[in-house]
């Protein structure tokens, strides 16, 4: 199934592009009711990807607990959209590369997921990751939506 | 990595999911016009109407998600109207083997899909919560299939046409 993981996970990128093109920047940065901004939504699928790049050497070396997810994203509000797209698409293609790189038997291999207490392997992640992405398009929508139909 | 796919008619699923998650896969189904059309951008001609060992190339899988998506509106319909069974699913895909897909421009499938694609995702933000859980009877998997698990079912066979064509490409690419 990992083909099927690794094209939504690629897939991401563009979806998310085609979602804030030619929207106003202050849109972009604008909390409502305290929650993230879409900057702050894609800055931490980035964020959440570095840590999967870490976690798939951690399974595929035969740690036993993964390492823990990361939470509350960084300040990405300042920056220009394009400047935080380019880091989701920079460890995205980092972590499809490091994917596609795996062998059968490596993709065999699991790690303990600390917060889910779950063994996972590599294409457990893929999916995981690939549902997480559809989480935060479905949120960034809702905030596009919110204050665009003000 | 093993990049062998696995075939759409052997594909198991799993509709056990209890929560709703029916936003999530109407956001899937909006991905994949785009999805599509950054794929092939660039894509040259020959390429585009290639057909490897006399499947379909390119354009005929994005004219088969095209041809499908009447099929995917209608079975919504099915399960709004309570029948028994959704309607069945023409297994040898006579429409698209026959609609010479290869002889349209690619902007115009891509423009169609993206056209038709828009129309089932309004009719899908109208549905109702209650609507997301009913069912009928999926005519080949013979198992209870509610909305949710049918839409489900539909981003599963878009991304199954999205690694084909992929495979397409990668298989060219090394000729």
């Amino acid at each position: 199934m990992l083909p099927f993981f690794l094209e939504r996970l690629q897939g991401t990128i563009i979806r998310l592009e085609q979602k804030v093109k030619s929207i106003d920047d202050k849109i972009l940065s604008k909390k409502i009711e305290g929650k993230w901004s879409v900057k702050e939504n894609i800055g931490h699928l980035a964020e959440v990807d570095e840590v999967g790049n870490k976690r798939i050497d951690e399974m595929t070396s035969g740690i036993a607990v993964m390492s823990p997810a990361v939470f509350e994203p960084k300040d990405y509000n300042p920056l220009p959209i394009e400047k935080v797209l380019d880091f989701f698409k920079t460890s995205r293609l980092s972590n499809l590369k490091k994917y596609k790189m795996l062998s059968d038997d490596q993709l065999k291999k699991s790690s303990f997921h600390p917060r889910l207490k779950v063994q996972m392997t590599p294409v457990d992640l893929a999916w995981f990751d690939a549902e997480h992405d559809d989480h935060h398009l479905v949120k960034i929508n809702e905030i596009l939506n919110h204050t665009l139909n003000k | 990595m093993s990049t062998q796919q696995t075939k759409w008619f052997d594909r198991k699923f799993d509709f056990s999911a209890e929560q709703n998650i029916f936003p999530s896969i109407i956001e899937r189904l909006r991905g994949t016009p785009a999805r599509l059309e950054e794929k092939i951008h660039s894509v040259p001609e020959d390429i585009l109407t290639k057909k490897l060992n006399s499947t379909w190339s390119i354009k005929e899988n994005i004219g088969h998600l095209i041809d499908l998506e009447p099929l995917w509106v209608g079975r919504l319909e099915d399960i709004l109207n309570k029948e028994t069974y959704l309607r069945t699913a023409d297994l040898t895909n006579s429409k698209t083997d026959q609609a010479n897909h290869n002889a349209s421009r690619v902007q115009d499938l891509l423009k169609e899909f993206r056209n038709v694609r828009q129309k089932t995702i309004q009719r899908l933000e109208e549905l109702k919560e209650n609507e997301i859980y009913q069912s009928s009877l999926h005519p080949r998997l013979k198992t209870p299939m509610r909305m949710m698990d049918h839409f489900l079912f539909v981003a599963e066979h878009d991304d199954h046409h999205l690694v084909t064509i992929n495979t397409i490409l990668q298989t060219l690419s090394k000729k």
